[in-house]
């Protein structure tokens, strides 16, 4: 009886194994060499792109598996990053952390070029991007997988209406739009609580005023001409491009152009108004049409060029007005849009535009203005902890995203860029909509990504309160209904001065 | 920009000062100034567009250099409009000093331009024009269809280069014009438009100029679309296309349920705030003049305890009167609003920081016991504040104040996150406004239709549907068909084993 019963039993535990290896593909051991473990923070770009790119790359690469875990919640997805015994996963798409220390360097990923590729990674990637993510170390441990770039979205109906055939070229030629539309009772602009997305653009005006190696070298850096650092008087520095970027906000965002409530509402509400033609343009992003499928289709909308700030011309030794900086934005545009080469304005050294001579810098200096544009690609970022057990597939995977096979795919689901070119082809984006081709020959054509969050930017900007218009929001300033409260430009920098002469000791304690 | 306050002697009110534009309009009767302080230090890009950038500031001055074009031009933003209760559509003087007229050239101050970078002679301009005609002349023409031009005073002589004049232009409501120059009338005259557009300084190129004591006023009436309302909250419901209320927070103190509702008070139904942390009650029109009245019926004014200790409704916190307010959805206090806090001794208007005591009318003494009302008036930026027990007939004023507000809704609120207990009656608000602009709205019952009871009905689980959601792809319903034969293969096994073991033992082997 005794063997009977040892017999039955020794039965069912070979049939009990017969369950193992009952079910679906690879082999999904926690936290193996082999899978690759995907933390997803899902804030807003959904999910079918990522599993696309997955399907396609596990397909290319049988020998790894992906396992993805996605959240809606910030706080939670990373909860673990830099507790080696406790973090499972080998890749985070996630948000830009200051936590490098326990990242893998991604110099790799960057010199890889793809089989049946001519460019390596890095090489694709805009150079301004990269710039802006190279950490102090000289090593790239952060890369982008969304975000997008931000700038003016306008409603190509209200355009008409008010019979504007123009995109506006400068900021003076953006106020003058704005007056045009409201003689058509059009309201110019909304923005959500507190400014909208108007704290990034203020910086490209900036920017393009000051130029890009000023920005990032001496501003960011907190470099003054001097080569003292941290400096106090770069910080409140009147002629460096932020005051002149506050007088043109002072014309183009007036409380006039808002929509009522501008300042209160929330993004939601605000961009729904925007959509259901509550006003004629919005600065908005990349993912405005993917945020707002649910209330529409974003055809008719459109995003534009980012205008240049019309006080540049103090920086210009050939051009000095308004209407001749119009006309070099003009030939500009024909240029970077493909209607005339470069060839058709040179002449000699310089550059001749409607009988207007142009020197070489000059043209060089609004070409970057021109085609710089606002970014929040750190908004989602991928790395890879450096403790992984799967760093080499992590980082496979991070090639086939950026690979012009997993780009294209990419773009085909999202419809929306990264700061990433193809190798030796033009992406394919004709399935985009109107306003994601926008968006997309914008990017294309940028020059400059300027971002207020690069990685290398100076720590007094990281752990201080020190920002380059201060913690107080312009725009409610400028646009207040309550006319006691409003301010001019100068009030408003007058005020950030005081601000930073008060806390300025007290930033530079919090830093050392 | 100046605020300055200035009373008329007209039927609506007095006039108030205060920054104007298109949009929002600001409410009641308002004057608008724009003076040196737009140009004082810098030149104020809200307010001017000067398009080439060329014109600067001097010591007070607008300085249009003599090596101009005819982008050289400094016009104003803000946009005339004509409204018949304004006696006045614009008023427009300025000093000016030429310091460069060729001939054949014109340097004009101009009012109803179409566009902020109008030229001379378009369309609509109603032009000052100097003009170097030997010497220096004035001609005021009036631009019509087409660009025919109309000469309303030709070649009045105004001395010659580097001389000072003073020019003040008015338009009046009846489409009349009045110029002075040099403190002389020289033209009453009718135009054939009325003088909506922008006012500023444009030329045709090569003019020097310094202009200063700028002194261009706008005036503009308000009226939105609203209606008067009455709401004694006896049918139970309020009309929601009138009002909206909403209970945003509980109170953190106070057991009893928290709520925003009509129930009735001693006999009559009244809109009870219980337990409010934060809440709104608010119109759903804006107004721009308008005064309002209610009655509070019952206000708490000692703690109510529960047997075990707690207190199961606390002695009531302020309430407060927003005016201005942007949003009717929601508690709206923004830096447009202006919220007028209720405390037992003093009223407060909380973002101008100003007080009004409440002497005679400390309406949460713990041993008050009498209901009250409330009145708050907004007419031509004038607000006034009043009270008065119940059973009295005369309002006493508590305060008057300037409130230079834009159009918006009203609501009453509680402002703070303390309990909130009250009740207020005979809610009333009547537009003010010269010609109201009033607007029938339907009656929509605010009642909440809900539903009888939820329909429960059994979910059906259909396996073949639910797809393994995780990617190590084990399929448990696998389970059962795998057990199952787990079991018949040991049950073989068993018998097999043990049928092997009798025929050994039947052979004479040990089991």
């Amino acid at each position: 009886m005794k063997k009977n019963v040892i017999a039955i039993i020794l039965a069912g535990v070979m049939a009990i194994s017969c369950l193992t290896g009952c079910g679906g593909k690879g082999d999904k051991a926690e936290n193996s060499t082999t899978n690759i473990e995907i933390a997803y923070w899902n804030g807003g770009l959904g999910r079918e792109w990522l599993d696309t790119l997955v399907e396609a790359f596990e397909e290319k690469h049988p020998e790894y598996s992906v396992t993805v875990n996605a959240t809606a919640s910030a706080s939670a997805i990373a909860t673990a990053f830099g507790i080696p015994d406790g973090d499972t996963t080998d890749l985070y798409l996630y948000i830009q952390s200051e936590q490098t220390k326990y990242m893998e360097p991604l110099d790799d990923v960057l010199e890889a070029t793809i089989e049946g590729e001519s460019k390596s990674i890095g090489e694709k990637f805009q150079q301004s991007y990269l710039d802006s993510q190279v950490s102090s170390d000289g090593h790239y441990y952060m890369l982008t997988y969304g975000g997008g770039i931000i700038g003016p979205v306008y409603n190509e109906a209200l355009f008409a209406k008010a019979g504007i055939e123009e995109l506006p070229r400068t900021t003076k030629e953006l106020a003058y739009v704005c007056d045009v539309l409201l003689e058509n009772d059009i309201v110019p602009w909304c923005h959500f609580a507190p400014q909208g997305y108007w704290t990034w653009v203020n910086d490209v005006f900036f920017a393009q005023y000051c130029g890009y190696d000023y920005y990032t070298n001496n501003f960011y850096a907190a470099v003054d001409e001097n080569g003292n650092s941290p400096s106090k008087e770069l910080l409140t520095n009147k002629s460096d491009g932020r005051y002149a970027t506050l007088k043109a906000l002072e014309e183009i965002v007036t409380a006039d152009y808002v929509l009522p409530a501008s300042n209160t509402y929330d993004h939601a509400t605000m961009q729904t108004k925007f959509m259901q033609g509550e006003c004629a343009m919005m600065l908005n992003g990349s993912w405005f049409e993917t945020e707002m499928s649910s209330q529409g289709s974003a055809d008719g909308f459109k995003m534009m060029r980012m205008p240049v700030i019309s006080s540049i011309v103090d920086n210009m030794t050939s051009i000095s007005k308004e209407s001749e900086l119009t006309k070099l934005v003009a030939a500009i545009d024909s240029v970077t849009d493909g209607e005339k080469t470069i060839e058709d304005y040179k002449q000699g050294e310089d550059y001749v535009v409607d009988g207007m001579t142009v020197t070489a810098a000059d043209w060089e200096y609004v070409d970057l203005a021109r085609n710089s544009m606002a970014n929040n690609f750190s908004s989602e970022t991928a790395f890879i902890p450096s403790y992984s057990n799967c760093k080499e597939g992590a980082k496979e995977f991070l090639k086939f995203l950026y690979s012009d096979e997993g780009y294209q795919k990419y773009l085909d689901v999202l419809g929306t860029t990264m700061p990433l070119n193809m190798s030796d082809k033009e992406a394919d984006y004709s399935s985009l909509s109107s306003f994601g081709k926008s968006v997309f020959d914008i990017s294309n054509t940028t020059k400059q990504f300027i971002t207020m969050e690069a990685v290398n930017r100076h720590v007094v900007y990281k752990e201080t309160n020190a920002r380059s218009f201060g913690t107080v929001n312009v725009i409610p300033a400028f646009t207040t209904r309550n006319t006691g409260e409003r301010k001019t430009a100068e009030e408003f920098w007058n005020a950030y001065v005081a601000d930073i002469e008060k806390n300025w000791d007290e930033w530079l304690q919090n830093i050392k | 920009m100046k605020k300055r306050k200035c009373f008329a002697l007209a039927v609506t009110a007095a006039l108030l000062v205060s920054v104007a534009g298109t949009l929002p309009v600001q409410a009641g009767s308002s004057q608008s100034i724009i003076d040196e302080s737009s140009y004082a230090t810098e030149i104020n890009g809200a307010i001017w567009n000067n398009m080439d950038e060329d014109v600067l500031t001097k010591d007070g001055s607008l300085i249009f250099p003599a090596e101009s074009t005819e982008a050289t031009k400094l016009i104003t933003k803000t946009v005339v409009e004509s409204n018949h209760l304004c006696e006045t559509v614009v008023k427009a003087e300025a000093d000016i000093t030429l310091t460069a007229l060729p001939e054949a050239e014109i340097f004009a101050m101009a009012l109803g331009l179409g566009s902020t970078r109008a030229n001379i002679g378009d369309e609509g301009n109603i032009e000052l024009r100097f003009e170097h005609k030997g010497t220096v002349k004035l001609s005021i023409v009036e631009i019509g269809e087409d660009e025919a031009e109309q000469v309303l005073l030709d070649n009045v002589s105004c001395g010659s280069v580097g001389k000072k004049v003073s020019v003040s232009a008015r338009i009046k409501s009846d489409n009349t014009i009045l110029v002075h120059l040099d403190g002389k009338e020289i033209l009453e005259s009718k135009l054939t438009s009325d003088g909506e557009g922008r006012v500023g300084f444009i030329q045709t190129g090569n003019c020097g100029a310094v202009v200063n004591n700028i002194v261009i006023s706008t005036y503009t009436y308000s009226q939105p679309e609203n209606c008067d309302m009455e709401e004694d909250f006896e049918k139970g419901y309020f009309n929601a296309n009138y009002f909206q209320s909403e209970l945003l927070s509980t109170a953190v103190d106070g057991t009893e349920r928290a709520y925003i509702a009509i129930e009735e008070y001693e006999g009559n139904n009244v809109l009870m705030f219980r337990n409010v942390g934060n809440g709104y009650f608010s119109t759903k029109k804006m107004y721009s003049n308008f005064e309002m009245t209610f009655d509070v019926p019952y206000i708490q004014r000692t703690d109510v305890m529960n047997e075990d200790g707690t207190v199961a409704i606390p002695t009531s916190d302020c309430f407060a009167v927003v005016v201005g307010a942007e949003k009717c959805d929601t508690l709206d206090t923004g830096n447009s609003s202006e919220m007028i806090v209720f405390y037992s001794d003093t009223v407060w208007l909380y973002f101008q920081d100003e007080r009004f005591p409440t002497t005679n009318f400390e309406f949460r003494a713990p041993d008050e016991t009498r209901a009250f009302s409330v009145k708050v008036s907004l007419v031509d930026s004038v607000l006034t504040v009043s009270m008065k027990w119940e059973n009295e007939t005369e309002w006493v004023v508590l305060g008057t104040t300037t409130l230079e507000m834009a159009d918006g809704y009203v609501q009453i609120v509680d402002p703070s996150v303390g309990a909130l207990n009250f009740a207020i009656d005979n809610f009333k608000i009547v537009n003010k406004d010269l010609e109201p602009n009033l607007v029938e709205v339907e009656y929509k019952s605010a009642k909440l239709n809900v539903p009888a009871d939820w329909n429960y009905e059994p979910i059906t689980l259909n396996y073949e549907d639910v797809k393994a959601d995780t990617d190590d792809g084990f399929n448990w319903y696998w389970l059962i068909p795998i057990v199952a034969a787990g079991c018949v293969i040991s049950v073989v096994a068993a018998v097999m084993i043990t049928g092997r073991k009798k025929r050994k033992a039947g052979d004479g082997h040990d089991a």
